[in-house]
């Protein structure tokens, strides 16, 4: 009841937010929650906050922001994959299904998105492997207009703290993949103009390997 | 006295030293032996340690810890280690079994003997022989008084009576729960001498040979030395007055207002059967059997008084603490070495019926296996390791370990040692210590830095560059604009009990580029 109470008041809030600034939250359609049954080990050695099972509060955006990476073509710092296929990155697939689950080798890997045109972005969403309740190590997004990521570079995210990835030190923190809520990791991208967003990360508490079931860009066309 | 039973009771002390002196490091230090190592630091440098009446128990914890730190080598408080300190209840958790030869002549050889060897291996002994906390030393001290009060009643000698009075007085200032003892002690005499009445109605009854001047002795003895810890030897007169007041909020968290309050049967899990999920049993039931064979004969068997008060006394102060509702594992210590003096007893009677050689050969065999046993627990709860490689002195699967500081919180002081050393300011970088809750023992670690604060909220000023943080608090430094911050970690303290640290990017920048590369 006090869950519902709160997230009529986040909406509504939200609401008289969104009209004061033209900005609405964003329609995102989240997957259903992974983790059934006896929990594993949650794992302790992370700078991320505790997991739980709360409701992310309502993202604004401007009206009309809709995910612009669906179905856009993916290409990987890894083109020998250990599972799956890179477009199913975009398919809007996003249950925590085995068959859903594209598999990097181990290492500091990346896979990049082309959207196909210039776009302000507001919000990036991805989900790694969330079937249990891990932690994917030196995470960092970036977007730019090149797609070599040599010029105009933007970082939206970067929780690699010992600059491992030597992309530079990164100050957010970690997160779990949170198979309880299965709302997935979502960054402000504050309506950056790019076309290509680049997600990188360096295994995670349960392996070396790195996982991606989806990645989401908001935003609106630039021009 | 022969010298076969001294040479037995040294190589008693012996093997009880050998497991209490190793790896006195290997704990992190408890939150109360933080504050008792801070609370020497008072008197160490600043020379100006005074009794608390509200909390940190008595002064004589930290003046008996001034002849290991002036033994340590050096002046400096920093370069004190834990062993500087836990060495101290090591030395009298190791008297115990030396106090026996004053106890031996009446209470007999064979029984010394035999409690000296439970005392030198027993898990709950051995264990807080090497805390640094004032419990070892009460039960020493209650021992030394006791002990001598009994031979000063039977020999009359005035250096009985001298002991009594320095063993009587260190009590009083080593903890406020010495009155249970006293009082244990009272109601034992009473008891006993009731009990023998009835028992043994014609039997000569142990008569009082104690001269007055020797009663003045021994109380002007205890007196002085009571006045003379109180009032740090006599430059804080209102420790004299705080001797009694403490006896107020000590009464009142007696009596249930407490965090520690647990239900009476607390002491016994530990002590006789303790099993964790995926932690191994713990038992020290071999001395319970023993201490109950020893009661039995104390009450029915021959009239020996010195048994019967002390199986008494332990009885009364198994209550006592039984009773009172606040209760920590180490305050069994005092009820436990009773019981141990009764497990000799009983020992002893279980030999002494073995009438045949072969079978008094099998119950001694018997007898040295458990013992060897209760030796084997004790080098686990010490020195072992659990399945994932916690050590299990500082593991809840142990039954002695009670809100043990996690040996998690020693990477969060690695860490913020190794800033101080690319930190421009080293030592005198600026920490801040944030925590509603007891943040102890952060501060003995963290006692090289010279700009230290602690607070129990966010303080409403800029962010320094060192932050250990309460997780409750939900600081979020690293959300804050401008992102001066991030959070390196979460740390736990104690079970329940996290820490988040906070670094200033500048200067995580340069600790970073300390770190070797990682592989890919």
């Amino acid at each position: 009841m006090n869950k519902f109470l709160s997230l009529g008041v986040l909406a509504l809030a939200a609401t008289f937010q969104a009209a004061a600034q033209d900005l609405q939250p964003l329609p995102l359609v989240l997957p259903p929650p992974a983790m059934k049954g006896t929990p594993p080990m949650i794992p302790t050695d992370t700078t991320a906050l505790p997991l739980n099972d709360k409701p992310r509060p309502p993202f604004l955006a401007p009206k009309g922001a809709s995910n612009v990476s669906l179905g856009k073509p993916v290409s990987a710092s890894d083109t020998n994959l250990i599972s799956g296929d890179l477009q199913q990155i975009t398919d809007g697939h996003k249950q925590a299904d085995q068959e859903n689950v594209v598999t990097l080798r181990k290492g500091l890997r990346w896979v990049q998105i082309d959207l196909q045109g210039e776009y302000k972005l507001y919000a990036i969403l991805i989900w790694h492997d969330f079937t249990t309740p891990i932690v994917f190590r030196d995470v960092i997004v970036q977007v730019s207009d090149d797609p070599e990521f040599k010029t105009g570079v933007t970082t939206l995210f970067n929780n690699d703290q010992k600059n491992s990835a030597g992309l530079g030190l990164g100050s957010d923190r970690e997160y779990f993949e949170n198979s309880l809520t299965g709302a997935g990791k979502l960054i402000d991208a504050k309506g950056t103009r790019a076309r290509y967003v680049r997600c990188y990360s360096k295994g995670s508490t349960a392996d070396a390997l790195n996982t991606y079931i989806e990645v989401e860009a908001w935003g609106l066309p630039a021009s | 006295m022969n010298r076969w039973f001294l040479a037995t009771l040294a190589l008693l002390a012996g093997i009880g030293l050998a497991l209490r002196v190793p790896g006195l490091r290997l704990r992190p230090m408890h939150n109360d032996e933080g504050v008792n190592a801070m609370k020497f630091r008072a008197l160490w440098v600043n020379n100006n340690y005074k009794y608390d009446p509200n909390e940190f128990h008595g002064p004589t914890l930290p003046y008996m810890t001034l002849p290991s730190a002036w033994a340590s080598g050096t002046h400096d408080f920093n370069q004190f280690t834990e062993t500087t300190f836990r060495i101290v209840p090591v030395v009298f958790g190791t008297g115990l079994i030396l106090l026996l030869l004053i106890l031996a002549p009446d209470f007999g050889k064979m029984e010394s003997l035999w409690a000296g060897a439970i005392i030198a291996v027993s898990p709950a002994m051995v264990f807080y022989s090497r805390y640094y906390i004032h419990e070892m030393l009460l039960v020493f001290f209650t021992a030394l008084g006791f002990f001598s009060l009994w031979r000063w009643v039977n020999t009359n000698r005035w250096g009985w009576a001298l002991t009594a009075g320095i063993g009587l007085g260190l009590m009083a200032a080593t903890k406020e729960t010495f009155v249970f003892a006293v009082a244990a002690l009272v109601f034992a005499i009473g008891s006993s001498a009731v009990w023998s009445r009835w028992r043994e109605p014609g039997a000569s009854r142990l008569k009082w040979q104690g001269r007055a001047t020797h009663t003045v002795l021994l109380a002007a003895t205890a007196l002085a030395i009571a006045v003379l810890f109180f009032t740090s030897f006599f430059t804080n007169k209102q420790g004299l007055l705080d001797a009694v007041r403490t006896y107020g909020p000590w009464l009142r968290r007696a009596g249930g207002e407490t965090v520690h309050a647990h239900p009476w049967p607390f002491y016994f899990q530990r002590l006789f059967w303790f099993h964790s999920a995926g932690g191994p049993v713990w038992s020290e039931a071999f001395v319970g059997v023993l201490a109950a064979v020893g009661f039995l004969v104390a009450l029915f068997g021959t009239l020996r008084p010195l048994l019967r008060l002390i199986a008494f006394y332990t009885f009364w102060l198994t209550l006592i603490y039984t009773v009172v509702a606040y209760k920590t594992p180490w305050c069994l210590l005092g009820f436990y070495h009773g019981m141990i003096l009764l497990a000799g007893v009983g020992a002893a009677s279980v030999l002494r019926a073995c009438k045949k050689v072969g079978l008094r050969t099998a119950a001694g065999l018997a007898l040295a296996i458990g013992v060897a046993q209760l030796g084997w627990q004790a080098w686990r709860g010490n020195f072992g390791l659990t399945q994932s490689g916690v050590p299990y002195c500082a593991s809840p699967k142990n039954p002695y370990v009670y809100s043990q500081t996690s040996p998690d919180i020693l990477r969060l002081l690695g860490i913020v040692d190794a800033l101080a050393h690319v930190s421009p300011d080293g030592y005198n970088t600026i920490v801040e210590v944030i925590s509603p809750q007891s943040y102890g023992p952060l501060p003995w670690y963290l006692r090289r830095f010279n700009k230290i604060g602690y607070w129990d909220q966010i303080p409403d000023q800029p962010l320094v560059p060192i932050m250990i943080v309460s997780a409750d608090l939900h600081a979020a430094l690293d959300e804050r604009p401008g992102k001066t911050h991030l959070m390196a970690g979460y740390f736990q303290l104690r079970p329940n009990v996290f820490m988040e640290l906070y670094v200033s990017t500048a200067l995580w920048a340069e600790y970073v580029k300390t770190l070797p590369p990682e592989p890919d």
